[in-house]
């Protein structure tokens, strides 16, 4: 008998513990090593709703649209560029060093937060060059990214 | 079209494997239960056919990829004609269909392999194995022949060039990690198809797990490995100073190798005490079901990361419907054999090795848990809250820091704490120079830490600001593991000596030799504790961005660097932007680093590729990145990064390797020196093969190039003589094709005018080593076709390649050894006791011998 309250006993703190520690994660996603991740058009359907929150926005970057300085006057290179999804546009301002892969047309995750309608990022991750999928090739109207699937190259990918 | 007679062939190949997988489930099933060895043993022949068909497919895809035929679509999509034979060979696994025929091909290789060492010492549980392995292969053949064809061809027009790859997969890394790693995730395979069928059979016993811990040694060796590499990767190519960043794709390996590490341990568990069987079954399945979960992760687009492999929703379904029935499945027959997976002894004591076993295990599992749900954390709130809520680098750090630092303090006393209930003696005894060892390193480095304010020392890599205290203990805990196993070694060698009164170092060595598993072990711990002071490191992180003008200092750390400008220079595929740095440490000058950046001509639309330039001390490495220049404002930007002990982390690596190669020799190769005549004709052909191999790769990486080839015309300067030949044989042709700049002719542009150059510098008295030191300046070291003696990029490939032929040289040797006929005659030639007549027993006896602690 004992050894069987043991058993159940230890079973019992095992599941509050793990339980507890998911809660634990679930309610202090306040803090600041929480993002929420969100593209871009979903961002700028409303964009004062997600000012001053920590968000990674999901994006490709609008061809042409990369502009860089670099001075004197700052120890970091600036960028500046349009990012969309499914046509919608948001300008994204960035110090610092780009991906190698940072380029037009390139699907990019912006860390930072949202102010004034353009966005201030700390980070600029951008996909690997595709291992698995051809780059989508057509023209910007078709950079689109619903929940999981990008719309283009689904469509690729079933033809 | 004979064209499409290729694809024709690979995809039939797969049909027949995937009917011959069929018909092995069902023989061995039918033959298990109604005891009819005819029947399974015919499965057993279904399954090596299984396994050529699908090595012919294989054969078939690789031939269409070095033929450069683009009328398949995979072909035309992942290779080139101008790429080098040896990025060729890399592209079967470089694209998503492709990748699983590779994972495919790797499973029925070691599927075939494990059913044959074990045809004869596990009759009971073979047919259950093999029915398993080839459910699982069956799974994944389903997928290539139903859903993601490699063998599709274009219904048209096929394009008549390559797409290639991009050249920033071309480096040897590109090469090594992606393959390492599916080794990794494929051979857990094997356990689990071992436990699965002693849970079925009721065989719970310890000898499933006899045949399953080499497997599984070498599933958590090539992850290990699968994941420095892709450290490695990150850190020298990429370009953002660090090395792992919690990428879902990062962690997708990193979750079967905590449960693998938590596997290798808790079998001591159960072999000496009969203990924690629960946790061994349970613990093959979890590793067997993570890897299936992170070839899952990384191919349905469920989570977000950076490493782009594709979404498909339909794919996502078919894996969980999978997953979903193989954990039902597996842990039902878990919860049903429970009755006999009853422990034979009970925890005595907290303070016992069981106990810290228990503990070490509990934390893997823990991190493993905890790892997972925060990487599936998005998808997780997604469903449950509606938003996707990402989980970043800092929250990782934070927990699972303080985690590693319990871990390293378990792995310096499980191996010194009791078995059963540790006295108080036994405590004194074993653990007080490790522990004043351990108090001391605390006292000294804690005198040498200034308690200055936060702002100054905090760990750059979290948000959190955890003061430098956090590093310190981690230095204190190491240098207590290395006084443990140093001790441990010192007092076994003592022993020895005293018994065999032989000098101390051959009684080190003969303790290593009779105890390889224990002793490799240790010096695994030993390299982990390495791997550990290297991530300590990254708590004195220094970093900054600077834009300098030139002739223009700028200071980090202790180093003062001052931009000295930049040089445009080309080879025939690129055309490259390098910035020269001055350093100096102390006024004194340290060395003169190069950052670059790389225009491929042939890939317009790809921006430069950032060529770091590092300068790697055992103390630090001096890290810098050219991220911009700006030629008429006359000034650059530059990134320069202080790792301090960076490099510990390769260096303890190379000491895992050592460590596992150790642990994982069959201790008959040391037992029966009277076989030797036999086993000599087996290690030589296995060393022939191996080297045969080894100049093959070695060859291929030696010429590993990008891009295409340019026109020339006019004279070509050919050699005038023999040791001009010579010569310009030791040099590479750069413009990608295979030959050495004596051979390169005129489609190669550049070359006849660097052999006239080179010829000039000989005419004008130059030397044999200046003309290839003046190459090496102008070119870098990937002009010479052998490589430089540079340990680090050489152990690049030359150590994955090294792991895996060695692996499989043992498990022929295995494999050879495991044949009862020579068995047999080995035995009694060699005056081993033998048990007259009974094979089966005299096998049992012998693999009981082996495990002897």
């Amino acid at each position: 008998m004992q050894r069987q309250k043991r058993k159940v006993l230890s079973g019992l703190i095992t599941l509050t513990l793990l339980v507890g520690g998911v809660v634990y994660l679930f309610a202090s996603s306040a803090g600041e090593a929480f993002e929420y991740y969100k593209h871009v058009d979903e961002v700028m359907a409303n964009p004062s709703a997600w000012e001053h929150k920590h968000l990674q926005v999901h994006g490709f970057v609008v061809p042409g649209s990369i502009k860089k300085r670099m001075d004197k006057e700052h120890q970091q290179i600036e960028y500046k560029f349009m990012a969309v999804n499914c046509g919608k546009e948001i300008e994204v301002r960035y110090s610092g060093t780009v991906p190698d892969t940072f380029k037009d047309r390139a699907e990019v995750v912006v860390k930072g937060g949202l102010a004034n309608g353009r966005f201030d990022a700390n980070e600029i991750s951008a996909k690997c060059p595709s291992k698995y999928q051809a780059r989508p090739d057509g023209p910007a109207a078709t950079l689109c990214t619903k929940g999981d699937v990008n719309v283009e190259t689904a469509q690729a990918v079933a033809k | 079209m004979a064209q499409n007679a290729i694809a024709t062939l690979g995809d039939a190949g797969l049909l027949m494997a995937l009917v011959a997988s069929a018909y092995v489930i069902g023989a061995a099933v039918a033959g298990a239960r109604r005891k009819n060895q005819r029947l399974v043993r015919s499965a057993i022949y279904a399954s090596y056919a299984a396994t050529g068909l699908i090595a012919f497919a294989s054969a078939v895809m690789w031939f269409a990829i070095l033929s450069n035929d683009y009328t398949i679509k995979y072909v035309q999509r992942h290779s080139d004609a101008s790429m080098p034979w040896f990025y060729k060979f890399t592209a079967f696994w470089g694209g998503l269909d492709g990748s699983i025929l590779w994972w495919v091909l790797l499973l029925a290789v070691f599927a075939s392999l494990s059913i044959f060492i074990n045809r004869e010492r596990h009759r009971e549980l073979v047919p259950y194995v093999a029915a398993i392995l080839y459910v699982v292969i069956g799974f994944f053949l389903f997928l290539i022949i139903f859903q993601k064809r490699p063998f599709d061809t274009y219904l048209t027009e096929a394009p008549r060039v390559g797409k290639g790859m991009n050249p920033l997969l071309q480096n040897p890394y590109m090469a090594t990690h992606p393959p390492s790693l599916y080794l990794g995730f494929v051979s857990a395979t094997v356990p689990f198809a071992f436990g699965l069928a002693a849970l079925i059979t009721g065989n719970l016993d310890d000898s499933w797990l006899a045949s399953t811990r080499r497997w599984m040694i070498v599933s958590w060796y090539f992850l290990s490995q699968g994941l420095i590499l892709g450290m490695l990767w990150a850190y020298e190519e990429l370009g953002w100073g660090g090395y792992w960043g919690w990428d879902p794709v990062e962690n997708a390996g990193f979750l079967p190798w905590l449960t693998a590490t938590a596997f290798l341990h808790s079998i001591l568990v159960q072999e000496r005490r009969g203990m924690m069987k629960v946790w061994n079954v349970s613990l093959v399945i979890v590793t067997f079901l993570l890897t299936m979960l992170g070839t899952f992760m990384t191919r349905s687009g469920i989570v977000q990361s950076v490493h782009a492999f594709g979404q498909d929703t339909t794919l996502a379904y078919i894996f969980i419907t999978f997953i979903g029935f193989v954990a039902i499945f597996s842990f039902g027959y878990v919860v049903y054999r429970l009755p006999l997976l009853r422990s034979r002894n009970e925890l005595d004591s907290w303070l016992s090795r069981e106990f810290a076993f228990l503990l070490n295990n509990w934390i893997l599992l823990g991190c493993a848990f905890f790892v997972l749900i925060a990487t599936l954390f998005p998808t997780i709130s997604e469903w449950v809250m509606g938003e996707r809520i990402t989980v970043g680098p800092p929250f990782f750090n934070k927990w699972l820091a303080p985690i590693g630092l319990v871990l390293v303090f378990l792995t310096g006393v499980g191996p010194l704490i009791a078995w059963r209930k540790a006295s108080a003696e036994n405590l004194k005894t074993q653990f007080a120079i490790p522990a004043s060892t351990m108090v001391l390193t605390l006292v000294v480095l804690g005198a040498f830490t200034p308690l200055r304010g936060w702002s100054e020392w905090h760990l750059r890599s979290t948000l959190v600001r955890v003061p430098i205290t956090a590093s310190v203990f981690c230095f204190a805990l190491c240098a207590f593991v290395v006084a443990t196993i140093t001790q441990e070694f010192y007092r076994g060698a003592r022993v020895r000596q005293a018994h065999t009164k032989l000098d101390f170092f051959t009684s080190l060595v003969g303790l290593v030799a009779r105890g390889k598993r224990r002793y490799g072990g240790y010096i695994v711990h030993v390299a982990i504790v390495l791997m550990f002071v290297g991530f300590a490191g990254d708590g004195y992180k220094k970093e900054g961005d600077f834009t300098v003008e030139k002739g223009q200092t700028v200071s980090v750390g202790k180093y003062a660097l001052t931009y000295q400008g930049v040089e445009h220079t080309s080879a025939s595929d690129k055309d490259m932007v390098t910035a020269t740095v001055a350093v100096t440490v102390a006024g004194k000058p340290y060395t003169t680093l190069h950052p670059a950046k790389w225009s491929y001509r042939h890939h317009e639309d790809e921006p430069p590729t950032s060529e770091v330039d590092i300068k790697k001390t055992l103390a630090e490495d001096l890290y810098i990145v050219l991220n911009g220049v700006d030629q008429q404002a006359g000034i650059a930007n530059l990134k320069v990064v202080v790792n301090p002990l960076v490099n510990w982390i390769w260096l303890g690596f190379l000491l895992l390797a050592f460590g596992t190669a150790i642990a994982f020799m069959p201790d008959r190769a040391y037992a029966l020196a009277g076989a030797a005549a036999k086993s000599d004709k087996t290690k030589a052909a296995a060393a022939a093969a191996t080297m045969v191999l080894l100049m093959l790769l070695g060859g291929g990486v030696a010429r590993a190039q990008e891009a295409a080839m340019a026109r020339a015309s006019g004279d070509l300067h050919m050699p005038r003589n023999e040791p001009e030949r010579k010569l310009f044989a030791e040099l590479k042709c750069i413009c990608g094709c295979p030959h050495g700049l004596q051979e390169c002719g005129d489609e190669c542009g550049p070359a006849p005018a660097r052999r006239m150059e080179i010829q000039q510098l000989l005419d004008a008295g130059r030397t044999h080593d200046e003309v290839i030191a003046f190459e090496l300046s102008k070119y870098g070291e990937e002009v010479l076709r052998t490589p430089l003696d540079k340990g680090f990029r050489r152990l690049v490939w030359v150590l994955p390649v090294g792991a895996l032929l060695g692996a499989i040289g043992v498990l022929v040797v295995i494999a050879r050894k495991s044949s009862p006929k020579r068995r047999g005659a080995g035995a009694t030639a060699a005056g081993e006791p033998t048990v007259a007549g009974n094979e089966d027993y005299q096998s049992r006896l012998d693999d009981e011998l082996d495990e002897l602690d």
